[in-house]
């Protein structure tokens, strides 16, 4: 972690904001021992920017909720996430400015890299108007799935087992980038879809729904996983059904703005999906 | 008092479940729960607190509260109340003190009889804190290290021992009909004093005593929660819920289940026709604050939080109570 692309990205921070170009810039700081999440204003606090392997937060979270033009420093998680966000026309790209960085991987407190980080095939942001610092070298393969190799049964227990943790927060819902429902079947009362205060199948179907819905959506940044109070690796699911997509429909979420988002444009000629995608791709 | 060998703490909960239900802290995947031991569980005293805070076991997640069925016109309803005698084992100074403010609540107007009948039926052994985690604050609120009140018995780890100390009649004769506590001696208590100072001494101290909520502050770090609803659910003095009633096909048959709800759903003070007094985040977030620093205080003359670090070590935000209350002196 370079103190200079910290510094690059002051540089650019403060221009933006002093130019006028931007109400807010949206990035990293300290409080204490901690990196928080932080929106500046005026030039004068650019300063508090910070870039470092605990910058773990996709910040794209934010940007639904923020008014007037906003610059955004964006790992490659956080574009992911912005890719999929302007797919879902849920941002306007006009009012983004990018401000695109490469991630080494982010650890926690004890310096342990998230499980989400060591898996990561896309460390470089995958859209940006300005980049600071630079590229690293992306890992070429996915790990093997561990999981995979198990029986159904095995699998089943498995799941069976993390579900029966769950204390129904929903956390994992509320943190994720891609979750923007006005209303979510998770929690609609009437018809209420998901018994509530149901029994163990009730949650397992709760976490079956919530990963089919991210199917085709996930950017794999894990806060869902970070902020599971009783550590339920969630993120291995909603990859998992991403994965499906993928060979389905020729499209990994959030690498494309033109990909056509697979299970929102539904097509009868499935193959002509296909086609269009793969063509994006070489283009 | 008396002292307990550390491999014979085992031995006395193996010994207590002939009588008792017994919850003590287990692992899970690497981190630490509360569980009713059951065969094959391995008890571990090496934890700081656990994953989800012990107010599941008197306050549930999910429970049902009563059955009403109906049949030629007569309905009946039966109340789900626990007799069940039960030993919790291993919870920590901040978690009794925190179970004492939900007493509060739970005897205030109307009595709640499904989380009292759980109280009522509970021995509660605690476990003093000797090292303090990353997150932890109670110093602050001087809700631990050390246990004075609250408890039936608590255990101080001073070594190869636990030094026992009894704190109710009911403690004193779990300890006098055991054969596993000896007699302690004036040095085990001095090592344990000295262990409660040391632990005092790697956390924070604050005086509270001009504190005030600083709502410049608190509304400043309401812009980047995220409103996961996770602190309040492993919050060991959130105690809200909801209940539903659910019936069966014929509707003739019924259950009425309660369970943990959250402040931070929009959906929370939500009423008929959309309307919502407290929409907006920040609204929702500055209640929260305001109900564990301001509101509990006024009503039951302690503090709604009780410095446990849970809610620290959990936000995805990085949103600190301690930083909160360090701000609202600071001020």
């Amino acid at each position: 972690m370079g103190s200079d692309t910290e510094n690059a990205l002051k540089r650019e921070a403060r221009n933006l904001l002093k130019k006028g170009d931007v109400d807010l810039v949206l990035g990293y700081c300290m409080e204490g021992d901690n990196v928080i999440p932080c929106f500046i204003s005026s030039p004068g606090e650019v300063d508090g920017l910070v870039w470092n392997n605990r910058c773990k937060n996709n910040l794209a979270v934010y940007l639904r909720e923020l008014e007037g033009r906003v610059a955004v420093v964006a790992k490659g998680c956080d574009s992911r996430a912005i890719v999929e966000l302007l797919k879902a026309k849920q941002v306007e790209r006009e009012d983004l400015i990018i401000l695109g960085v490469s991630c080494r991987g982010m650890v926690d407190k004890e310096g342990e890299e998230y499980g989400s980080c060591r898996v990561c095939l896309h460390r470089n942001p995958v859209v940006y108007d300005l980049f600071v610092g630079e590229k690293v070298s992306e890992r070429e393969e996915r790990d093997v799935d561990e999981l995979e190799s198990l029986s159904l049964r095995e699998r089943l227990e498995f799941w069976s087992k993390q579900f029966r943790k769950c204390i129904n927060c929903l956390a994992c819902r509320n943190v994720c980038p891609m979750c923007f429902c006005e209303e979510c079947v998770l929690e609609k009362k009437d018809p209420e879809w998901i018994t509530r205060a149901g029994d163990a199948s009730n949650l397992f179907l709760l976490h079956a729904i919530k990963a089919t819905h991210m199917a085709g959506r996930c950017v794999e940044c894990g806060e869902c996983e970070r902020a599971c109070p009783v550590d339920i690796p969630l993120m291995h699911l909603y990859s998992r059904v991403c994965r499906d997509v993928e060979e389905l429909f020729g499209v990994e979420s959030g690498m494309n703005l033109e990909d056509k988002p697979p299970l929102a444009a539904f097509d009868l000629e499935r193959d002509a999906m296909l086609e269009e995608n793969e063509k994006n791709k070489r283009g | 008092m008396k002292k307990i060998r550390e491999d014979d703490v085992i031995k006395l909960l193996n010994e207590l479940r002939k009588k008792y239900e017994v919850i003590a802290p287990v692992k899970l995947d690497g981190r630490v729960y509360f569980k009713t031991l059951g065969e094959g569980d391995v008890l571990t005293l090496d934890y700081v607190n656990s994953v989800v805070s012990p107010k599941d076991f008197f306050l549930p997640q999910k429970e049902r509260i009563l059955e009403f069925s109906e049949s030629g016109g007569e309905v009946t309803v039966e109340d789900e109340l626990s007799s069940k005698k039960r030993v919790f084992f291993g919870i920590r100074p901040c978690d009794v003190n925190a179970l004492l403010i939900l007493d509060s609540v739970a005897r205030e107007g109307f009595e709640d009889p499904y989380y009292l009948g759980r109280r009522d039926n509970t021995l509660l052994i605690s476990l003093e804190c000797v090292e303090p985690g990353d997150d932890c604050f109670c110093s602050v609120f001087n809700t631990g290290p050390s246990l004075d009140e609250g408890a039936d018995l608590v255990f101080t780890d001073i070594g190869d021992f636990y030094l026992v100390k009894s704190l109710t009649d009911e403690g004193e004769r779990l300890v006098s009909g055991s054969e596993f506590f000896r007699k302690a001696t004036g040095g085990d208590e001095e090592t344990a004093g000295k262990k409660r100072k040391e632990c005092v001494k790697g956390m924070e101290s604050l005086d509270l005593r001009n504190f005030s909520v600083d709502e410049e502050v608190v509304k400043e770090k309401a812009k980047r929660c995220l409103y996961c609803y996770s602190c309040t659910f492993i919050c060991p003095t959130c105690y809200c819920f909801d209940v539903v009633d659910r019936m069966d096909l014929y509707s003739r048959n019924g259950e009425r289940m309660r369970f943990w709800d959250s402040c931070m759903n929009p959906s929370f003070t939500e009423m008929a026709g959309n309307f919502n007094p407290r929409d907006g985040m920040v609204g929702r977030f500055m209640n929260r604050i305001n109900h564990k620093l301001r509101y509990m205080r006024d009503r039951y003359g302690v503090y709604g939080c009780v410095g446990c670090g849970r809610c620290i070590r959990n936000c995805p935000a990085g949103i600190s109570m301690l930083e909160i209350l360090r701000e609202g002196v600071r001020k």
